[in-house]
């Protein structure tokens, strides 16, 4: 079992392990939730009272006032970034519509004035590979750098003018090189 | 789409799973941690389906979501816990990520611990290849690197796999 071709079908012979009891068992009852939570489902008299009678989630209730000069700088900061945006490569469109995160709920009732925390954000704009690196310790290192756009949308209810807050940084990943 | 959706998504969880798994195991410390990373890929993947008919997804695109999600994680914990650090360790594994198909195969146990000595970036295109069945070009796209680079890291990870089994053998010998 030493050439390639051998080595594929010894492959072939190796079996990845299921999931646990649990962890199927979680997914399946996140799958029922979803799915009952689906339009379709709530056409149906049990599943819309099944629903009504489902709590919100915290973060659906969460309400945050921010003063007028950060929303002023928050409108500066968005515009400013905006301007300054690289046209680097992006990964795939599909995958990074997956990835944001969904903006919360605006709940009816919300105050007459001020800015209403409606979504978070935070994503992975480009990803490059570095190639190898020496840590401090003399390791090799295979280093990834990552430019993230992380923000918070507020929508201001006397405009119903949204404000985007972004924030660009930059993470670089070292990871150690196991084989040469 | 006449059937409940939830039962489509399980049957595909159940054809798909292990493979899924696999590859977040990868990006996970533990198989628990693993497993939250599956859950959360197919939760990300169900509101993204949602609007194309919510049928489940193919694979490239849940093999792509389950890395983001797990660099996303990665990215979360160092920031939390080790601000100062800047090494991150991917592949701490504690535990038996692979299983062979028979218990008192030497050699499926020997390739099992290979792989997993793998460096990720040859670890990751080895998975979605020889466990998830994609092509070179699906692998591509979900990797974001070109067909030539997935087909060169796959036969390079071959070679380290042959030489690594050559040379655990040869000390096997060597010292019986």
């Amino acid at each position: 079992m030493q050439a390639p071709d051998a080595i594929e079908a010894a492959l072939g012979r190796l079996m990845p392990p299921g999931l646990s009891e649990d962890g199927l068992g979680s997914i399946h009852a996140m799958l029922d939730e979803l799915a009952a939570q689906s339009p379709a489902a709530r056409e149906t008299p049990a599943a819309a009272a099944a629903l009504s009678a489902t709590p919100e989630t915290p973060s659906a209730r969460r309400r945050v006032r921010i003063p007028a000069w950060l929303a002023t700088s928050g409108i500066a900061a968005a515009l400013a970034f905006v301007a300054t945006m690289e046209t680097g490569p992006r990964p795939d469109d599909a995958l990074m519509a997956v990835l944001e995160i969904d903006p919360l709920p605006v709940l009816a009732g919300s105050p007459a004035s001020g800015l209403v925390l409606v979504g978070e954000f935070d994503h992975i704009e480009t990803m490059t590979d570095e190639g190898w690196v020496t840590d401090p310790d003399g390791v090799a290192m295979e280093a990834t750098r990552i430019r993230v756009v992380g923000g918070t949308t507020f929508l201001d209810e006397e405009t119903g003018v949204l404000v985007q807050v972004s924030e660009p940084r930059e993470e670089i990943f070292l990871t150690p090189v196991t084989a040469f | 789409m006449d059937e409940n959706p939830a039962s489509v998504w399980k049957e595909w969880v159940a054809a798909n799973g292990p493979r899924l798994l696999l590859f977040a195991r990868g990006w996970s410390k533990s198989k628990p941690d693993a497993e939250d990373l599956v859950q959360e890929a197919i939760l990300r993947l169900w509101h993204h389906q949602a609007a194309k008919g919510g049928l489940p997804p193919d694979l490239p695109l849940a093999f792509s979501t389950i890395r983001f999600c797990g660099l996303n994680h990665y990215r979360s914990e160092t920031r939390r816990k080790k601000r100062e650090e800047s090494v991150v360790y991917l592949n701490d594994f504690q535990d038996v990520w692979l299983d062979p198909v028979l218990e008192d195969d030497e050699d499926a146990a020997l390739l099992r611990d290979a792989v997993r000595q793998l460096s990720p970036k040859l670890r990751e295109v080895v998975v979605m290849k020889a466990w998830g069945g994609l092509t070179f070009a699906r692998i591509s796209e979900s990797l974001a690197i070109s067909p030539n680079t997935a087909a060169s890291r796959y036969r390079y990870a071959l070679e380290q796999l042959a030489q690594e089994l050559r040379r655990v053998k040869q000390n096997r010998h060597a010292s019986a």
